[in-house]
C-alpha cells in the first residue's frame, strides 16, 4: 500500500468519471429500447445494493486492500490464488477497455494507424500517471471533471437548443416488459459499468475520512448512474431506436446530428475529448489496481516499479483479445458479464462477506471494537 | 622569417579561395530553362522525336496566386534525331537558354517507341547523365503519342509532369491499379535475368486535341484530362502486353505493393454487395523444391475494414465476419492466380520469381538461368495462400437495410 | 528476475483467459488461437519498430531494477 490520501470529493469524482468511463461509448442496455434509461435506473439501484457488500467487507478490514484482506478471510494459500486471479480480472479488464478505445479512435478519427500504435501511445500515458501514484490521478481526475462536465453541459444546452428531442421516440416505455427489463438490468447493466465499482475495494482505504465513504460512493454512483440513464434517453429521444442500436457509438451519432445556428456543428472532436477523459482515468484506475495488488501479493515493496510491466502486459493483452471490433463486443456483451462480472462481482464478495462475518464473531467484541477504534484513526 | 613564412602561407590561403567557389561551371538561373518532363515518340522513318516540357516559372508562380493563368506554365519544344543526346543538342537551337534536367522527374515513353524499339536503346543517356536523377519515373502513353501527354495543360497541379507522377502515385496508393516506378528500378529489372520490368500507362482522356490550349483548363470539367491506365509489361526490353483493372491489381498483390485497395465481394446473391478496404498487407513469397523442380508458395495476409454493405448483414456476429473473411480471400486468391497465369502466358517474370530462386538455389539457377522467361517460368507451379482479417466496420453494426421492413422494399 | 516471472505469470493467464473467452462465443480451438495472434501478423514498419523498442525497455527494466534495489537497500542501512 502506498502513503497516500486522497479526500472525498476526489474519490466522488473518481467513481463518477470511472463508471462514465466506457459505459457512455456503448448502446448501454440498448436491448430494452425505448426503455433504455429506465433500466439503467434499476441497474444503478442493483450497483448501490451491490456496494453495501463492498462497503460490508470494508467495514471489517477498512485498513488493507482487496488483495490484503482476501488472505487475511481466506488464509494466506487460497487468499494468494484468489487475490491473484482478482489482479488478472483487473488486468483483463484493463485490456478491454483498452481495445474499446483504441477501437474507437481508430473508427472515427485514424482509420490507418495501426491499433497497437494507439493503443501502445494511450498506454504509456496510463503507465506513466500509475507511476506517480494514487494522489496523482485524484487530482488529475479533479481537474478533468470540470472539463467532462462542461462539455456534457454543453451538449446538452445545444441538443435542446437545435430542437432534435423527440419526445415520442421515447414511447412506449414498456417496448419490453417489466420482467424482462429487470432480468437485463441484473444480469447486465449492474455488472457493467456499476458493479465495475469492485476496483475500489483498493483505493477506499486511502480515503481521509472513511466515516463518509458510504455516503460518497452512493452519491458517485447515482450520479453517474442519471447521468447515463439521461444520456441514453438522449440518444433514443433524437436518433430513434433503430439508429441507436445501429451506431456503434450512439453518443458520436448523437453529437454528429448538432447543428446549432448554422456554425455549431461537426463537433465530433469534442466527443474524442470526452472519450479520452473517461477512457484515461478508467483504464488508470484498473492498471493502478493491478499494480498495486501485484506488488501486495508478490511482496514487491517498490509498486511503482511493476507499473511497466503490468502496462506493457495490458496493452499486449488488448491486442489479442480480439481479431475484430465485432469480436470484442461480441464478448464483451455475449460472454463478460455471466462468466467474468458474475464470479468476481457478485459470488466471491458475497461468500467473502459471510466468512468475515463468522470469523469476526468469534474473534468476539474485542476484534469489532479494535476495528472501530481504527475506522475513526489515521491508518498507518 | 618568421613572419614573411606566416604572410606566405596566408596569401596562399587567399588564392585557395578563389578556386574553392566552383565558378568554372557556373550556370546562372536566367541562363537555363528547368526542363520537367521528356516525351519519347518514333515518326514514320523510324526517328526518335523527343518533346521537352519546360516550366515556365512566372507563369506558375502567377496562376497559383490567382492573378495570372493567361499564359501557360509550360513552354513545349520538339526535335527529332536518331538518339537521346541528339535530341538535347537540336532542341538546344530552339531554346534561348541551357535545358537543365535535374528536375526533369518524368519520362515518358510513346507506346510505338516501347513497342518495336524497346527501352533498351534509350535509358542509356539518362542513366548516364549527371544531371537526370535516377528517381525520375518512367510512364508509357498508351493508346498517345507521348508529345500528347507532355503537352497537356491541367488544372490542380499546374505542371502536367507532377500531375502524372502524383496521380500514378495515388493510383497506386489508393487502388494498386499503377505502379510508380522510377528509372534505377526498371534498369535493374531490364538487367536482371529473372524479373522483368513493369511501367504504368498513361493516356489522355476527353476533347484531345486541345490539351494544349489554355482553354483546356478554363472550364470546371478539363476538356483533355492525363489518366491512369493500366500497366505495360515488358519482355526483353519491348513492351508485350498491358495488364487493366484486376490484372493489373491482381499482379501487384503478388508484388507485395499493395497499400490500399478496395476488393467487392458478392453476398447472398447480390452483385457488388459487400466493400472491403485494405488498410494493411504483407505477402511473403518463398520458393521450395519438389522433386527437383521449384514452387513458389505465395501467403497474403491483410487486414482492413468493412466499408459498404448493401445486402442485410449482422456485421456485429464475428461468426458472420468469418464467412466473409472466408469470401474476400477466395476473391484475392483468384485475382492473384489470374495475374499469375497471364504472366506466364506472356513468359514475362514480372514478379521476380527467377531471382527469389536464384537467391534461395543457386545451383538450380545456374541450370535454368537461360531459358528461364521462356521455358521454365511458365511452366511454374504456384501455391496462393490468402487470409484476410476484418477488423472494423466503420460507425454502424448493422447496414441500414436490415432495418427495412419487408413491405417497404 | 522476479519481475520477468511476474510478468510471464500475468501474461500467460491472460492470454489464455482470451482463449477461454473466444471458445465460450463458440469458436473452435483452431479459430480462437489464429483470432488471438492474427493482429500480429500484419504489421507496419512503425509498429514493428515501436514493438521492439517497448520489449527492448521491459527487457532492460528487469536488469536495472535488481541493480536499483541493491542500490536502495545499501543506502537505507
Amino acid at each position: 500500500m502506498e502513503k497516500a490520501k486522497i479526500s472525498g470529493y476526489q474519490l466522488f469524482v473518481l467513481i463518477f468519471l470511472f463508471e462514465m468511463g466506457s459505459a457512455l461509448l456503448v448502446p448501454l442496455a440498448g436491448e430494452a429500447k425505448q426503455g433504455a434509461w429506465l433500466v439503467i435506473l434499476i441497474a444503478t439501484i442493483g450497483g448501490i445494493l451491490l456496494f453495501f457488500v463492498y462497503y460490508g467487507l470494508f467495514r471489517y478490514y477498512p485498513n488493507q486492500i482487496l488483495t490484503e484482506f482476501i488472505r487475511s478471510i481466506l488464509g494466506n494459500f487460497f487468499g494468494k490464488i484468489v487475490a491473484f486471479l482478482y489482479i488478472l480480472y483487473f488486468m483483463y479488464l484493463a485490456a478491454r477497455v483498452l481495445r474499446d478505445f483504441g477501437e474507437t479512435l481508430l473508427t472515427f478519427a485514424y482509420p490507418h494507424v495501426p491499433l497497437f500504435f494507439a493503443n501502445a501511445a494511450f498506454m504509456l500515458v496510463v503507465i506513466y500517471t500509475v507511476r506517480k501514484g494514487v494522489e496523482v490521478l485524484a487530482r488529475t481526475g479533479e481537474l478533468f471533471f470540470v472539463l467532462e462536465n462542461v462539455l456534457f453541459m454543453t451538449f446538452i444546452l445545444l441538443i435542446i437548443v437545435s430542437g432534435m428531442i423527440h419526445m415520442n421516440n421515447l414511447k412506449p416505455v414498456l417496448e419490453i416488459n417489466a420482467v424482462e427489463m429487470g432480468k437485463m438490468a441484473f444480469t447486465k447493466t449492474i455488472f457493467f459499468p456499476f458493479g465495475e465499482l469492485i476496483v475500489f475495494l483498493m483505493i477506499f482505504p486511502y480515503l481521509n475520512e472513511p466515516q463518509r465513504l458510504k455516503k460518497i460512493a452512493i452519491a458517485g454512483l447515482a450520479t453517474s448512474g442519471i447521468f447515463l440513464s439521461f444520456t441514453m434517453a438522449m440518444n433514443i429521444a433524437v436518433l430513434g431506436v433503430d439508429l441507436t442500436l445501429r451506431s456503434q457509438y450512439p453518443l458520436l451519432t448523437l453529437i454528429q446530428s448538432i447543428e446549432v445556428a448554422g456554425f455549431l456543428e461537426r463537433l465530433d472532436v469534442y466527443f474524442l475529448l470526452k472519450l479520452m477523459i473517461g477512457g484515461f482515468i478508467k483504464i488508470t484506475v484498473f492498471t493502478y489496481v493491478a499494480v498495486m495488488g501485484t506488488a501486495n501479493v508478490f511482496n514487491v515493496k517498490q509498486s511503482s516499479r511493476l507499473a511497466y510491466p503490468v502496462g506493457i502486459v495490458i496493452l499486449l493483452v488488448s491486442i489479442v483479445i480480439a481479431s475484430s471490433y465485432s469480436e470484442h463486443i461480441h464478448e464483451g456483451l455475449g460472454a463478460v458479464p455471466m462468466f467474468i462480472h458474475l464470479p468476481f462481482q457478485v459470488i466471491i464478495p458475497l461468500l467473502l462477506l459471510i466468512i468475515a462475518f463468522f470469523k469476526n464473531r468469534k474473534k468476539t467484541s474485542k476484534h469489532q471494537r479494535h476495528n472501530t477504534d481504527l475506522k475513526g484513526g489515521v491508518d498507518k | 622569417m618568421e613572419m614573411n613564412h606566416k604572410k606566405l602561407v596566408l596569401l596562399l590561403m587567399l588564392i585557395g579561395t578563389t578556386f574553392t567557389t566552383g565558378c568554372w561551371d557556373k550556370t546562372e538561373l536566367n541562363e537555363m530553362s528547368i526542363v520537367s518532363a521528356v516525351g519519347i515518340d518514333k515518326n514514320k522513318d523510324g526517328k526518335l522525336v523527343g518533346t521537352f516540357q519546360i516550366i515556365n516559372p512566372v507563369n506558375v508562380a502567377g496562376s497559383l496566386q490567382g492573378g495570372g493563368g493567361t499564359n501557360p506554365p509550360i513552354s513545349i519544344y520538339r526535335a527529332t534525331g536518331d538518339n537521346v543526346l541528339q535530341l538535347d543538342s537540336i532542341a538546344s537551337a530552339k531554346i534561348s537558354r541551357d535545358m537543365y534536367f535535374a528536375h526533369a522527374n518524368l519520362v515518358v515513353i510513346g507506346e510505338d517507341v516501347a513497342k518495336d524499339i524497346g527501352i533498351n536503346s534509350i535509358l542509356d543517356a539518362f542513366e548516364r547523365s549527371p544531371e537526370f536523377r535516377a528517381t525520375t519515373r518512367l510512364v508509357i502513353a498508351r493508346g498517345v503519342k507521348a508529345k500528347d501527354l507532355v503537352e497537356t495543360l491541367t488544372a490542380i497541379d499546374k505542371v502536367s509532369a507532377e500531375k502524372v507522377i502524383k496521380t500514378i502515385e495515388s493510383t497506386e496508393k489508393q487502388q494498386g491499379g499503377s505502379i510508380s516506378i522510377n528509372l534505377q528500378e526498371v534498369i535493374k529489372n531490364l538487367v536482371s535475368s529473372g524479373k522483368e520490368p513493369l511501367i504504368s500507362g498513361f493516356t489522355v482522356r476527353g476533347d484531345t486535341g486541345k490539351e494544349n490550349k489554355m482553354e483546356n483548363t478554363q472550364s470546371s470539367s478539363i476538356a483533355a484530362n492525363p489518366n491512369a491506365v493500366g500497366i505495360g509489361v515488358f519482355k526483353d526490353g519491348k513492351l508485350i502486353d498491358w495488364l487493366d483493372g484486376k490484372q493489373a491489381v491482381g499482379t501487384m498483390w503478388v508484388l507485395d505493393r499493395i497499400v490500399n485497395t478496395n476488393v467487392t465481394i458478392d453476398w447472398g446473391g447480390k452483385k457488388g454487395a459487400v466493400t472491403y478496404q485494405v488498410l494493411r498487407q504483407k505477402t511473403n513469397i518463398k520458393p521450395r523444391m519438389k522433386n527437383g523442380k521449384p514452387k513458389m508458395y505465395i501467403t497474403v495476409r491483410a487486414e482492413g475494414d468493412i466499408r459498404e454493405v448493401n445486402v442485410p448483414l449482422d456485421l456485429a456476429s464475428p461468426h458472420e465476419l468469418i464467412d466473409i473473411e472466408k469470401e474476400l480471400a477466395k476473391n484475392l486468391k483468384k485475382e492473384m492466380e489470374e495475374a499469375i497465369a497471364i504472366a506466364q502466358n506472356n513468359k514475362s517474370d514480372v514478379f521476380g520469381f527467377g531471382e527469389l530462386i536464384h537467391e534461395s538455389h543457386p545451383e538450380y539457377w545456374k541450370k535454368h538461368e537461360k531459358d528461364w522467361d521462356d521455358v521454365t517460368f511458365p511452366k511454374l507451379e504456384t501455391e496462393v495462400k490468402v487470409e484476410t482479417f476484418i477488423r472494423r466496420s466503420g460507425l454502424r453494426n448493422k447496414p441500414f437495410l436490415s432495418d427495412i421492413k419487408k413491405g417497404d422494399q | 528476475m522476479k519481475f520477468f516471472g511476474i510478468t510471464i505469470l500475468l501474461l500467460v493467464p491472460l492470454v489464455l483467459f482470451s482463449l477461454g473467452m473466444d471458445i465460450l462465443l463458440g469458436f473452435d480451438l483452431d479459430n480462437s488461437i489464429k483470432h488471438a495472434f492474427n493482429p500480429f501478423l500484419v504489421k507496419d514498419r512503425a509498429e514493428l519498430i515501436l514493438f521492439m523498442f517497448l520489449l527492448i525497455i521491459l527487457f532492460f527494466s528487469f536488469i536495472y531494477r535488481k541493480k536499483d534495489k541493491d542500490n536502495k537497500s545499501k543506502g537505507q542501512q
